[in-house]
């Protein structure tokens, strides 16, 4: 029986071997294909420049303004801004929008690099990702911190820009983009509805 | 996992007063109002009364609450709180068994069955968390989910004095939770008032870990209000459904 079986399992062992190893000369080029792997190997890469800037040493305005430069270069900060701005975005002028953008970018980078001392030795994982349809990609990861809770970090990547940025964060379930929409609503309230007065108090604050 | 979620876990200050105060059951009873649209951030037909409670919970973290969370997070090295911790965890596992009973999840009720056993026996009582480290990881439930698995609406965002933040659902199950924990049920008195006292312990650490997260929410925020309400409702959603699915995504490019 063994000896008889043996050639054939050879043979097909050898077979198998084969195709795996096509297998794994291709798939690295269909993966880079679906952009649920693109929306990945972005989040990958921000997640990579994340772990640098808060294990960097640097603190405050440096660490803040570094921060703003990545928001720059991975997330659709434009379209991230008019969504947040929502109906007035609309009867904005070109020179108010390109300002509360800019103003924007520099809120956020130091509103959310306060919390970065949290996040020292923090490692990223991504653990999934998922096509969204029109909305982009939702990738999922857990950020594990030493000697404390983990927490659950998605995010949500479109390409409608040309290329895959994020254009959304969701920790623990808390969007990004809702908070900001009713703390930004809140400041252009307190400023009468003035998209200048807004920009001023997003300086303020940056 | 529960960076946020310690939020809601914040009301447990209310320890002191078990049964809530007349205010609160005045809220609860006072008719179930059900949004129109159950993924709403905005329903909030308590605003009022809310905003007054919010005031007071600011001032009282101000004032005593985040200054015991500090003394409690910097005089108490990590392994010490982090055993706090275990055992509260440990010791809510029968009423998780109970809730995941009634919820219909065999699994899940099994897995915290064992969990309590193995922490139990091999864990001294709860302080370390062995199971975690056999895949056992712990997962909260009260009466919260379980109202919701047999389709209760959330109700009206409700705010307690010393409580937080919470929903009418939210609110009557911890109210119901208290008075069923089945641990509560058989433990002696001095057994109970030490799992109480664990559990303040535990709160004054979930409030410490937050500092942060906390301090930026009510001393920066344009309406620490609203965004507590936003970030309560987020974090309690995403908990009961183990995460954000693809259909909570917006499509941000609308319209611009």
């Amino acid at each position: 029986m063994w000896t008889t079986d043996t050639p054939l399992m050879k043979r097909r062992t050898f077979v198998a071997g084969m195709l795996a190893g096509a297998a794994v000369l291709l798939l690295p080029r269909f993966a880079a294909a679906s952009p649920v792997s693109e929306a990945q190997e972005l989040v990958v890469t921000i997640s990579g420049e994340l772990g640098r800037l808060v294990n960097s040493g640097k603190s405050g305005n440096a660490l803040y303004r570094d921060f703003e430069r990545l928001l720059g270069s991975y997330a659709d900060m434009p379209a991230i801004g008019a969504s947040v701005l929502g109906q007035p975005w609309r009867g904005a002028s070109a020179a108010q929008k390109s300002a509360f953008i800019s103003a924007f970018q520099s809120y956020l980078a130091t509103k959310y690099g306060r919390q970065f001392g949290d996040f020292a030795g923090t490692s990223i994982t991504v653990t999934g990702g998922r096509d969204a349809g029109r909305a982009g990609v939702l990738v999922n990861t857990v950020a594990t911190r030493p000697g404390r809770d983990s927490v659950s970090v998605d995010w949500q990547v479109s390409d409608r820009s040309g290329k895959p940025k994020a254009v959304n964060l969701i920790i623990e379930g808390v969007s990004m983009l809702a908070n900001e929409r009713a703390e930004v609503g809140a400041m252009l309230d307190a400023q009468g509805g003035s998209i200048d007065g807004l920009v001023a108090e997003l300086k303020r604050r940056s | 996992m529960y960076l946020l979620c310690s939020l809601t876990r914040q009301r447990g200050i209310l320890l002191a007063f078990r049964l809530g105060t007349s205010a609160l059951v005045a809220v609860l009873l006072g008719g179930c109002v059900a949004s129109p649209d159950p993924n709403s951030l905005s329903f909030d037909p308590l605003e009022e009364r809310n905003r007054k409670s919010h005031s007071v919970n600011k001032s009282f973290d101000r004032a005593a609450f985040g200054p015991m969370a500090r003394a409690y997070g910097e005089g108490l090295p990590p392994p010490v709180r982090r055993g706090v911790t275990n055992l509260q965890q440990n010791w809510s596992q029968p009423s998780y068994v109970l809730h995941y009973s009634l919820q219909g999840k065999p699994e899940l009720a099994g897995r915290s069955l064992m969990r309590f056993g193995v922490n139990t026996l091999f864990g001294f009582g709860g302080l370390l968390d062995v199971g975690a480290e056999l895949g056992m990881e712990n997962r909260e439930t009260n009466f919260d989910e379980t109202f919701k698995v047999y389709g209760v609406p959330e109700g009206a965002y409700v705010e307690v004095p010393l409580g937080g933040p919470g929903t009418q659902r939210d609110w009557t199950g911890w109210v119901l939770d208290s008075l069923t924990d089945p641990v509560l049920l058989v433990t002696t008195t001095a057994g109970g008032y030490a799992l109480v006292g664990i559990a303040g312990l535990d709160i004054l650490n979930d409030r410490y870990e937050l500092d942060t997260v906390l301090d930026e929410l009510y001393n920066n925020s344009a309406d620490s209000y609203t965004a507590q309400r936003i970030t309560y409702l987020q974090n309690m959603r995403a908990r009961l459904n183990d995460g954000t699915g693809v259909e909570a995504l917006e499509d941000i490019y609308v319209d611009y």
